[in-house]
């Protein structure tokens, strides 16, 4: 039997207290009415909410996973110290409030704005505000790191070492790529997607500020929504809208966790 | 042939640098300790990190050339065999899109026994039959020149030499060169053309023999079996015995039972035993060709 030192006892009460403090609340929230009630709160839009969200959150992680794969390769094969440099402002949406991201969003692709203004001179009509283009443009702005960090660490870690075999082999940098490269990423490109998806989904506070209702059908989204009936319907509605995402939050998290697993 | 002359290569803090070295034979060698470059000159060699300076394999100068226009095959230690493919798609990804020759395929498949592992996956099989897929793989792609980066460096001696014997008879016959990188001495048993020390990033020499060794550093070279020091000077065991001129009468000890006698001595920090036919009278040690072993603690 593996033998097991004083510090790994004493470090246990660390990991229970966390694990309870993220639990407890989602446990709450998931128990704080009937079950039936979150059935009778679903007729509330948050079904239909959902269906835009996740899918718009799947356009998202998809644009995201499908910019990282060049993205990563540059930014990998790349031994300029700018490029590296440049490589750390990844990250820098995720510490950026998301309202402040909306904000940002607003003042940068506005029609009456000088790059939105750009933008209604190729394409007349062009509106940003409540479209699905503000929500898509915010989200990636939001989610694309997720995305692009975790094909990153695969990629720069091992896939490079098998791409280059695959040219002293006779390949051609495109063919060791695509016949070697892409496929060795797959699980790191599918969790990239999940968590990308995930991120986006969850977003709210961009979303506030330029898409609150998607017109023209005036759908908001779950983040949305939810936040929308906790200030105007009431809170036991909110926390069944709640449940709901949660639910589906932890399918998605534990589609990760099975394919880190595997990996 | 492959010729490097005034070739450098840079990585983060480490130079190495190659004034001059031309390896004429098919059978070649570099040794070095861990750090030495060794890894850094094959993957140099190979087109996958940048490196300044001619690089000639038989008159073709390819320094400056991709690497999937090298005609250099490499595996390096970790062997890298392609997960997301079966064994048949490894040895086939070359026929398929690079360099690879399908008739070599077969022979190399019949000559190695590989037939049966060709539709497993690479996570199936087992350590000694992944190093056989990694060097079929790359002598399938047709090389001019193979460079292996210890690949077979946790095989034991039986089973590595008979993988380096395996190179050698393919060499001959699909013509190509190729370079061994180790730092286990013992390697250079199968026999070479060249051998190349290497110590901090500095060619130390190039011979052509190990009687040819004049001055190395390479300390890793000394559990040679072959190969003794004492007091600074280094001797080839090749002749029926050698005797060891013992100057500080400090530097060994006799160990073993009166009917089995060994002495016992240090190289630089390592521990080393040889079989003595004599006791040494302090000015005289005597050690048998073949005898001398390397004592690990």
């Amino acid at each position: 039997m593996k033998r097991v030192n004083s510090l790994y006892y004493l470090f246990i009460p660390f990991f229970a207290v966390y694990i309870l403090f993220i639990l407890t609340p989602v446990i709450r929230t998931l128990t704080f009415q009937s079950f039936e009630s979150i059935v009778r709160a679903s007729s509330n839009g948050i079904f239909e909410s959902l269906e835009y969200t996740y899918l718009l959150a799947l356009l998202v992680a998809i644009i995201s996973v499908g910019f990282s794969i060049p993205y990563v390769y540059f930014v990998s094969r790349s031994k300029h110290v700018v490029t590296k440099s440049l490589d750390s402002l990844v990250e820098l949406p995720i510490m950026i409030p998301h309202t402040v991201v909306g904000i940002m969003m607003l003042i940068t692709f506005e029609p009456d704005m000088p790059i939105g203004k750009l933008i209604s001179r190729i394409y007349p009509g062009y509106q940003f505000l409540d479209t699905f283009l503000a929500v898509i443009v915010s989200l990636f702005f939001l989610s694309s790191a997720y995305a692009i960090r975790a094909v990153q660490i695969s990629y720069s870690r091992d896939v490079m070492k098998y791409e280059d075999i695959g040219r002293t082999l006779g390949m051609t940098p495109l063919k060791s790529y695509f016949v070697i490269g892409i496929p060795s990423m797959t699980k790191a490109l599918l969790r990239g997607l999940i968590l990308s998806w995930a991120r986006s989904v969850s977003e709210v506070g961009s979303l506030l500020i330029v898409a609150f209702s998607i017109l023209p059908s005036g759908i908001h989204l779950a983040g949305v929504l939810i936040y929308y009936q906790f200030l105007s319907v009431g809170l036991p509605t909110a926390v069944a809208s709640s449940s709901i995402l949660i639910l589906t939050g932890l399918v998605a998290l534990l589609l990760v966790k099975v394919l880190e697993r595997e990996k | 042939m492959i010729r490097l002359k005034d070739y450098s290569v840079t990585r983060g803090g480490f130079t190495l640098l190659i004034p001059d070295i031309t390896l004429e034979g098919r059978r070649n060698f570099i040794i070095g300790k861990n750090g030495a470059g060794k890894t850094t000159l094959l993957q140099s060699m190979a087109g996958l990190i940048e490196s300044k300076g001619e690089f000639v394999v038989n008159g073709r100068s390819i320094g400056l050339l991709e690497p999937q226009k090298r005609k250099i095959g490499y595996i390096p230690q970790d062997l890298l065999l392609f997960g997301t493919m079966t064994v048949e798609g490894n040895l086939l990804s070359s026929v398929r899109y690079g360099s690879g020759d399908v008739g070599v395929y077969k022979e190399v498949i019949e000559r190695m026994g590989l037939g049966p592992l060709l539709p497993k996956r690479t996570n199936e099989i087992s350590l000694g039959q992944a190093q056989k897929a990694a060097i079929a793989r790359a002598i399938i792609s047709r090389p001019s020149v193979l460079l292996m980066d210890e690949p077979f460096s946790f095989q034991d001696e039986i089973s590595r030499l008979g993988l380096i014997s395996l190179i050698d008879e393919f060499s001959r016959k699909y013509d190509f060169d190729f370079v061994y990188a180790t730092h286990n001495a013992k390697d250079l048993e199968v026999g070479f053309s060249s051998l190349i020390s290497i110590d901090e990033g500095k060619v130390v020499e190039v011979v052509d023999s190990v009687s040819n060794i004049t001055h190395y550093r390479t300390l890793s070279l000394l559990d040679y079996k072959n190969l003794a020091s004492f007091n600074g000077r280094y001797y080839l065991l090749t002749e029926k015995s050698i005797e060891f001129n013992d100057i500080s009468g400090n530097e060994y000890e006799i160990v073993g039972t009166d009917e089995n006698r060994y002495v016992r001595f240090s190289i630089e920090g390592n521990y080393y035993f040889a079989s003595i036919t004599a006791i040494p009278t302090g000015r005289y040690l005597r050690v048998l060709p073949d005898h001398a072993k390397e004592l690990i603690y």
